[in-house]
């Protein structure tokens, strides 16, 4: 397994610049999701770290190699594409074999490494077909299947699942974790499912317009996202984010939720001040995620009043739109909980799980 | 006024639309035409081989004769050499044009600037007429006239200007050679559409997996043509045998039967000699041989695929 | 380790030298053939030969309009094309909306026979043709040759046509009739317009075949009253041995109109040629 590095990477088509300088460190055996939207890069810079295409800028070193001039077939790379490009005139084994062919191993080294890879991923029974005798979920083994069989440092992934409908997709993405937890192997993975980065990576690396905004553990991501689009990007339901004012006074640190009508709106204390730093006045974004929230009880100081506008019952919870301060905000209770229309309640959250943002920079601050 | 006038067949027509097998009459008009213009003519043609018809002698009649011609067939030597001569054509033009076509639609298809007016002008051999392209050829291959000549004698290659169509070793090759010209675009349009449809991934999955650019194009692209390629070969194995009109405009089959092909052959049999129950059953033989070697081809291209 | 672009590079080198090789090929023999127009005689037959005319003359253009009566050939072969070509349209189309829109039992089958048809050798169908226009008195006229023409080339023009409606989404129909057409107003307010192009493009390419047809034009004409450009050229080759200058004019003001139309709708004539290919 190799370790991954890029410095500086950047890619110009004329005059656009599609990835504005790159840092990354990927340790061995680690797992790192690109994420992002599309557009933002991501997979361009995977073709990048393939080889596939040059650098306008920057150094992609692989292990302990700087390969910015190697050839994608002496990187020691294996690709897995979205629409799996399988071979289409040759069987599933002629296919998993191409890699080792090309490099002149020996018929009896092929047909091993392919009945071994066949046999962990459970298509044994499909080395004679062709791939358009095969599913779509099969093709898309037989092309991990193809990477595996060349047993590389690093292997790359654009967007595997894209083409699977939903109950496969939940299927594969648990059999590709199984497989990294297996075999230890070195990964970089794109997609624009923030579900699959969560519960793949070991580091994500969320992008957008060729910048990295952040790059962290998943739990990091998600807890403590550094400015509003990764915290908007990353959850689902997406995150609330209300705007107001923050009051630094000898009260304590409390934020002034913009009133409909302009003006001030409702006042939540944040109790301990977090940032003693920042000024009063200063325009901030709140962001909760709507499974912070919970109805209010006595004690609370953090009140927050809400108009529930819309009820949708999801089985396992209750997902209810409210309006606070004239914004729309979901939160999600539990199924239990159902109120009406039209009702009038309180919330409160957890002054943990609170995100506070610069309106101006996005850029988070507490 | 006019309007009032077709008012009625239109709505009859209309109404006609709504019918069940509306899609069958939709169809009619063209199955009537090509059953009179080509079903039949074709009967006619087959029932006419074993029939006596000779427009310059009206006095043997027009009755049947059997298998006459097709034994007259076996013993006439023009009918051998036209047989061979149609088969060396057919094959050399062929994979010549195969090659050539090939070799443009790779070019073609790398979509490099200046691409889109160069496939214009590549492909415009094919769409000009066999009796412009014959004698333009012509004059270029003229032994005191032509400009190829006058390049290879100022290269060296020849001393003096050389009568390609009056030398029966060359009149052959140089009418292939005007053919392979005036087909290859036929070839490279088909070709380029079929690369264009390969999916760039494979391509790149193949640079992945290490293998080169020779590679790639064994493993990748030639699979990838393969339907195209067998239906491309088979339209024009069967438009060559079919067409007399490049060589009846280039040699009309001379010098003496060194360009001599079956259609050729039945071609001037009927307009030239007005021998039509001889043409006729020339015409049969050559479709015959056409047709079996369409069952055993298409039998070889479904085995491999 | 050759890098990938520099390997782009080379190949990218080699696709040009092979384009520009191919232009050559392609063109040199037309471009020699305009050049040769503009020659006198005496340039032609010259004991040393010239590339570029020395004293380019007009006089070829001129002579052989008025010598050959080129006039009436290429009216005769613009009447016949003419006639062709609508004949096609006319039948033609209303088959292959059929063949691309409906599904019915046996269409598989008509498919492939108007396909198989395409194969019928013409030698074979040259001498009923010629009995059954002289019985019908069709010889010797347009009509006669464009009913010949039509023969061969309205299957070509209904599997190109098929192609460009096969690009019409069928659901248009349903919607057109939920509004209120019936199926042929459907297809003539909805649909045709959609195929303009598809049907000028088609509708060429069966009149440049038909514009350069010789070999039925040979058989089926006899005189002056509708013999086609191309029998006539030939003619005048072959019986009054016609200069290479007068030869090459008439070549160039034949060819002319079929390279302009060519031009005109090449883009969307390859589609239609490649489209039925490469599926099937």
């Amino acid at each position: 397994m190799k370790s991954l590095t890029l410095q500086n990477v950047r890619k110009r088509f004329g005059a656009l610049e599609v990835l504005k300088g790159i840092d990354v460190t990927l340790e061995e055996g680690g797992f790192l999701v690109l994420l992002g939207p599309s557009g933002c890069g991501k997979s361009t810079l995977l073709s990048i770290i393939a080889g596939l295409e040059e650098p306008s800028d920057g150094k992609i070193i692989i292990g302990d190699q700087i390969a910015n001039d190697l050839h994608p077939k002496d990187r020691d790379i294996a690709m897995v594409f979205q629409s799996y490009a399988l071979y289409p005139s040759m069987t599933v084994r002629k296919n998993m074999a191409f890699g080792l062919n090309m490099r002149g191993a020996d018929q009896k080294t092929q047909d091993e490494a392919v009945d071994q890879v066949a046999q962990l991923l459970d298509i044994a029974h499909l080395v004679a077909r062709r791939p358009a005798e095969l599913s779509g979920g099969q093709r898309q083994r037989v092309a991990m299947g193809r990477a595996l069989v060349r047993d590389p440092g690093l292997f790359l992934f654009d967007e595997p699942l894209s083409n699977l409908d939903a109950m496969l997709r939940v299927q594969m993405r648990s059999e590709i974790k199984k497989l990294h937890n297996r075999l230890g192997t070195t990964v970089v993975y794109v997609t624009h499912d923030q579900v699959e980065a969560m519960t793949l990576a070991t580091s994500i690396a969320v992008m957008r317009d060729g910048e990295i905004q952040q790059n962290g553990p998943p739990d990091e991501i998600y807890d403590r996202p550094s400015n509003m689009f990764v915290a908007g990007f990353v959850g689902s339901p997406r995150m609330n984010f209300m705007g107001g004012n923050l009051r630094n006074t000898t009260d304590g640190l409390s934020i002034v939720l913009d009133a409909p009508e302009g003006g001030d709106g409702q006042v939540l204390p944040l109790g301990t001040p977090v940032l003693a730093a920042s000024g009063d006045g200063t325009p901030v974004v709140l962001g909760i995620r709507p499974e912070s929230f919970r109805p209010a009880v006595e004690g609370d100081d953090l009140r927050i009043l809400a108009r529930v506008e819309l009820v949708e019952f999801t089985g396992a919870d209750t997902l209810i739109t409210y309006t606070v301060a004239g914004q729309p905000v979901t939160a999600r209770l539990s199924a239990d909980y159902r109120p009406s229309l039209g009702d009038e309640v309180t919330l409160t959250v957890d002054a943990r799980r609170l995100h506070l943002f610069a309106r101006d920079s996005e850029e988070r601050l507490n | 006024m006019i309007m009032k006038w077709l008012k009625a067949p239109m709505q009859w027509l209309a109404q006609l639309s709504e019918h069940r097998h509306w899609a069958y009459f939709l169809i009619i008009p063209s199955i009537i035409f090509i059953c009179i213009v080509i079903i039949y003519p074709t009967i006619s043609g087959i029932t006419l081989s074993f029939r006596e018809m000779r427009l310059t002698r009206p006095d043997l009649g027009t009755g049947f004769v059997g298998l006459k011609h097709y034994q007259y067939m076996i013993t006439d030597p023009v009918f051998w050499i036209a047989l061979t001569n149609t088969v060396k054509w057919v094959t050399v033009a062929v994979l010549m044009e195969f090659l050539l076509g090939l070799g443009v639609a790779l070019a073609l298809n790398r979509d490099l600037p200046g691409m889109k007016l160069a496939t214009v002008l590549i492909l415009l051999p094919w769409f000009l007429p066999n009796v412009v392209a014959g004698n333009m050829w012509a004059l270029m291959l003229d032994p005191r006239l032509g400009i190829i000549n006058d390049v290879l004698i100022n290269f060296g290659v020849l001393t003096e200007g050389k009568a390609w169509f009056a030398d029966p070793d060359t009149a052959l090759p140089m009418a292939i050679l005007v053919e392979a010209w005036h087909g290859y675009p036929f070839f490279a349009l088909l070709f380029l559409a079929a690369l264009k449809g390969i999916p760039k991934d494979l391509y790149r999955a193949a640079a992945v997996d290490g293998a080169g650019p020779i590679k790639a194009f064994w493993q990748i692209t030639l699979p990838s043509m393969k339907m195209v390629i067998a239906a491309v070969i088979i339209l024009r194995v069967i438009g060559l045998v079919n067409s007399p009109e490049l060589l009846l405009v280039l040699t009309n089959g001379g010098p003496g039967d060194a360009t001599q092909v079956l259609s050729l052959y039945a071609f001037q049999n009927a307009f030239t000699s007005f021998d039509f129950g001889y043409s006729g059953a020339l015409s049969v033989i050559m479709f015959l041989i056409l047709m079996v070697f369409c069952v055993i081809y298409l039998r070889i291209a479904r085995i491999r695929d | 380790m050759t890098s990938l672009s520099s390997r782009k590079r080379i190949e990218d080198v080699m696709a040009y030298g092979v384009t520009g090789f191919f232009i050559f090929f392609g063109l040199a023999p037309i471009v020699w053939l305009v050049i040769t127009s503009f020659k006198s005689e005496n340039e032609i037959v010259s004991r040393t030969l010239t590339y570029f005319p020395r004293d380019p003359i007009l006089t070829n253009y001129v002579d052989i309009w008025n010598q050959g009566s080129f006039l009436t050939l290429m009216a005769n072969s613009f009447v016949t094309t003419i006639i062709t070509v609508t004949m096609c349209i006319v039948v033609g189309t209303l088959a292959s909306y059929s063949f691309s829109q409906y599904r019915f039992p046996g269409k598989q089958g008509l498919l492939v026979f108007y396909l198989v048809v395409r194969m019928f050798p013409a030698v074979l169908m040259v001498v009923p043709l010629f009995l059954i226009m002289r019985f019908l008195g069709l010889l010797d006229s347009s009509l006669g040759l464009a009913i010949a023409y039509t023969s061969f080339l309205m299957p070509l023009f209904i599997w190109m046509m098929k192609g460009f409606f096969d690009a019409v989404p069928k659901e248009l129909e349903k919607a057109a009739r939920i509004d209120g057409c019936t199926r042929i107003g459907a297809l003539v307010r909805v649909v045709m317009p959609l195929v303009r192009n598809g049907l000028a493009a088609t509708s060429i390419f069966v009149a440049i075949a038909a514009w350069n047809e010789y070999m039925f034009a040979l058989m089926l004409t006899t005189s002056s009253g509708s013999r086609t450009w191309p029998v006539g050229l030939q003619l005048m080759v072959g019986e009054f041995q016609l200069p290479w200058g007068l030869l090459a004019a008439g070549g160039v003001i034949s060819i002319l109109p079929v390279i302009v139309l060519f031009a005109l709708v090449q883009q969307t004539m390859v589609r239609g040629l490649t489209a039925g290919a490469v599926k099937g």
